[in-house]
């Protein structure tokens, strides 16, 4: 086959035909892939924050449970106080109500603390009730909503948008490459040439740059698309 | 005059060449810089959700906390002037000769102040250094008390203001790149036209170098606003 034969104008339009389909399937492609990842982010995103909608909701369930315990508690000790206070005097009716204080009232009060009030874990030295240490072990019975971390589906929206940042350079640069192909099918002689170089070495650049940030992300990933 | 069309309209496709060439680079920078503008949107606006519910979260636990705190206060002391109310009431019984009601009256008082004791030892208003009187009789420190308790919320909220600033700018800033890439387009337009035409190519061309370059001041103003 003689050089002049081998670029031959209508064996070129359709080879240049030919190339501008696959450029257009891989840009095509590109930008599928770089959506995908951008829903990807924005799923993370919705995710971290659904969790941290029901951490919030769980946590102040727990605020609620921990001060109702509270009021119980110190409600008991107040109440336990006076019965004391009533036992000490001379006067046999408060002796009398001091007993059915403690045989009616406290009993009940002290179950409505239960465990805040009558666990010396919680009492602090300073005599007030330790909440915080409560709260941490309110937390513990519920390993489902400890499990649940907003910050980590942040992290890997992050992630994902910044994959997503990189892959868009590569789609732009496919999309370059096409336009060059594209040109080069309307011209003809030096330009052709020059345009179909140009597009070609653009579009494996773009190509070659996709496919590394892609590894690179999701061997960051550990796999994971 | 024929001797020197040829190179000129050569010079020219050549030139209107560049331009496209120069428009695919702006495009193609521009789309990048609209997705960047997207992604720092949407994470500015997740930020912004994110610290709303937190702060919400917190105002839940605050009320919680000081309905706590003010309850157990107010119940000290009005135990406490109730106490003192009996006290001065069995006084002036004694004086007037009525010792056995007098006795009663004072044995009320010392429950009361025994209930009164008890919830100040309970009281975080009054067992914390940061909050506690400084006298003996004074009442707590309130002002630093609230400003503890806002602190947290108020971060909280200055943070949320932050994030959805950002969103606004960012968000903005990404309507705004789509409509300098319409004007591109535009100029892409102007381009084709020029390749196409011979009478009016330079008309053509000099449209879109205007196109352009109003397209790159605008670019500018956005990057820097």
């Amino acid at each position: 086959m003689t050089e002049k034969k081998r670029f031959d104008p209508a064996r070129m339009d359709v080879i240049i035909a030919i190339l501008i389909a696959l450029v257009s399937l891989t840009t095509a492609l590109a930008a599928w892939r770089t959506n995908v990842v951008g829903s990807s982010a924005a799923d993370a995103n919705r995710k971290g924050l659904i969790d941290a909608l029901k951490k919030g909701a769980a946590q102040n369930e727990e605020w609620h449970r921990v001060y109702e315990e509270a009021g119980y508690a110190s409600s008991f000790a107040i109440e336990g106080a006076a019965a004391d206070a009533m036992d000490a005097s001379q006067d046999e009716s408060l002796k009398a109500t001091s007993k059915n204080l403690r045989q009616y009232l406290l009993p009940s009060l002290q179950l409505r603390s239960e465990p805040l009030g009558t666990q010396e874990k919680y009492l602090k030295a300073d005599g007030t009730f330790d909440i915080q240490k409560r709260l941490e072990d309110i937390a513990g019975e519920s390993p489902d909503v400890q499990a649940l971390d907003p910050a980590a589906s942040f992290a890997r929206a992050d992630k994902y948008a910044s994959e997503q940042r990189w892959l868009t350079v590569g789609t732009v640069l496919l999309a370059i490459s096409l336009f060059w192909l594209g040109l080069s099918e309307v011209l003809s002689g030096r330009g052709r040439s020059v345009n179909l170089t140009l597009g070609v070495a653009i579009y494996l650049v773009g190509l070659l740059f996709f496919i590394i940030v892609e590894a690179i992300f999701i061997l960051g990933r550990g796999g994971v698309l | 005059m024929n001797e020197t069309t040829p190179p000129n309209t050569e010079r020219f496709r050549m030139l209107i060449l560049v331009l496209t060439l120069l428009n695919t680079i702006f495009a193609a920078a521009l789309a990048g810089l609209q997705v960047d503008a997207n992604i720092r949107a949407e994470h500015a606006n997740r930020d912004s959700q994110y610290y709303a519910l937190q702060a919400a979260d917190e105002l839940v636990r605050l009320g919680h906390q000081s309905a706590y705190d003010l309850e157990l206060f107010s119940n000290t002391v009005k135990d406490a002037q109730q106490s003192l109310v009996l006290q001065f009431t069995a006084l002036e019984l004694e004086k007037k000769g009525d010792k056995e009601n007098a006795e009663r009256l004072r044995n009320q008082s010392e429950i009361a102040q025994a209930r009164s004791d008890k919830g100040v030892s309970l009281s975080l208003l009054y067992s914390d250094p940061r909050y506690a009187p400084t006298e003996p009789d004074g009442l707590p420190n309130f002002k630093a008390y609230v400003a503890d308790q806002s602190k947290n919320p108020n971060d909280l909220v200055a943070r949320q203001n932050t994030a959805s600033d950002s969103y606004h700018k960012w968000s903005g800033k990404a309507d705004s790149y789509v409509a300098v890439l319409t004007t591109l387009a535009i100029a892409f337009f102007l381009l084709g036209l020029a390749q196409s035409s011979v009478r009016m190519r330079l008309f053509f061309a000099m449209s879109a170098v205007v196109v352009m370059l109003l397209a790159a001041v605008w670019t500018g103003y956005i990057l820097v606003a």
